[in-house]
């Protein structure tokens, strides 16, 4: 392009300023941005808050963990078969436990990934059937909406979620009909999840 | 700008304008966001939003730990020397911590255990407040305080599941007996 005149010249970088004036307030607002950013990451507590309520299932009174009730004593990592037997009664449990109101943080799924073969832990146990555990929820509604907004894809959208697993070692302990009480170890996989807006 | 500019308009004009005009444009422009710029960071240096966000946090998780302990704990929370001097107004109610200057508020949602029974003081410009679970009691209160303050002709305030289940637990004690 060829610019004869003082005015062509002119012209041309009145067009240019509009576009300075479009990068300047894009820096503005990128600075903004940015401090907002780097606010909400450093004020973000929520894989402490996931693993304070590991921390509270496994050593708690009130969590998953078996609770002598005449003592009052808690045994950390040793559950009650008798507890977790039904998923209704140990979601109204944990739901008591954990009660978010209307302002619900977390949602987590267990699952008893490795029990224990009888025979083989104890011998004299091998007629004696220990029933598969059923996997349960703490906070199930929100747990089915936020687990599809898990993964790497979802960061970038305004809904996001964030996933934590944790495999515990636990006991399981069962007390048969005449009163004697047997301890299987067993692993149960927790499955938490929390959403980021 | 002469009359005659001003009628046509700046780019109708014939003899166009001229690069001092566009120079003085750029400055303008230029001091507008260098003073936003500027405006901005000072009021960040001043905004107390940073320092109350990290607060409820730490509130919350601690509100949070405190309840989840199998045994008695008793703890004394002491604001940073800069807190002090603010006037902050620390709520643990409707499952969240909110901490409020003037009309300004600001909250962050903690978890009740509902085993325990609650019992929650209002908290104001205070050197120190106190958290503690004794005995399945869970106290937030501006001094020492461990397990449930009585009152003469003062009912205690609970929250509603934990009255619930309060009443539920006196009524077996008085069963069992």
């Amino acid at each position: 392009m060829k610019f004869n005149k003082k005015a062509d010249v002119a012209y041309w970088q009145l067009m240019f300023l509009f576009v300075r004036l479009f990068v300047l307030t894009l820096v503005m607002f990128s600075l903004v941005f940015l401090v907002h950013v780097f606010v909400d990451n450093y004020t973000n507590i929520q894989k402490e808050e996931m693993n304070l309520f590991v921390e509270h299932l496994i050593y708690s009174k009130n969590g998953l963990s078996y609770a002598d009730k005449q003592t009052g004593r808690s045994y950390p990592g040793i559950i009650n078969y008798d507890e977790v037997k039904s998923p209704q009664d140990i979601e109204a449990k944990l739901n008591k436990a954990f009660s978010y109101g209307n302002y619900p943080l977390i949602a987590a799924h267990f699952e008893f990934v490795s029990l224990p073969i009888l025979s083989v832990w104890n011998p004299e146990l091998e007629n004696e059937e220990i029933e598969a555990l059923n996997e349960f929820y703490y906070n199930k509604e929100k747990y089915d909406e936020w687990k599809y907004l898990t993964g790497w894809a979802n960061k970038i959208k305004v809904q996001s979620a964030k996933k934590l697993e944790r495999v515990v070692s636990i006991v399981i302990r069962k007390e048969n009909a005449d009163g004697i009480i047997n301890y299987y170890p067993a692993k149960l996989k927790i499955t938490l999840l929390s959403p980021s807006s | 700008m002469n009359k005659d500019m001003l009628k046509r308009g700046v780019f109708k004009d014939k003899r166009g304008i001229s690069i001092d005009k566009l120079f003085l444009a750029e400055a303008i422009l230029i001091a507008i966001v260098a003073i936003g710029i500027f405006a901005y960071i000072n009021n960040l240096s001043e905004n107390t939003l940073f320092e109350k966000k990290v607060i409820i946090r730490d509130l919350s998780l601690l509100a949070n730990t405190i309840q989840s302990v199998p045994g008695n704990v008793y703890y004394e929370y002491i604001p940073s020397k800069k807190t002090k001097s603010k006037d902050y107004i620390y709520s643990f109610s409707d499952n969240m911590v909110t901490i409020s200057e003037n009309a300004y508020k600001i909250s962050y949602p903690l978890f009740y255990n509902t085993f325990l029974l609650f019992q929650v003081y209002p908290i104001t410009q205070v050197e120190k407040f106190t958290i503690s679970n004794f005995n399945n009691v869970f106290v937030i209160a501006p001094e020492k305080v461990i397990g449930i303050k009585y009152e003469k002709g003062k009912s205690v305030e609970a929250i509603e599941e934990t009255k619930a289940n309060a009443t539920t637990k006196s009524t077996e004690k008085e069963n069992l007996k």
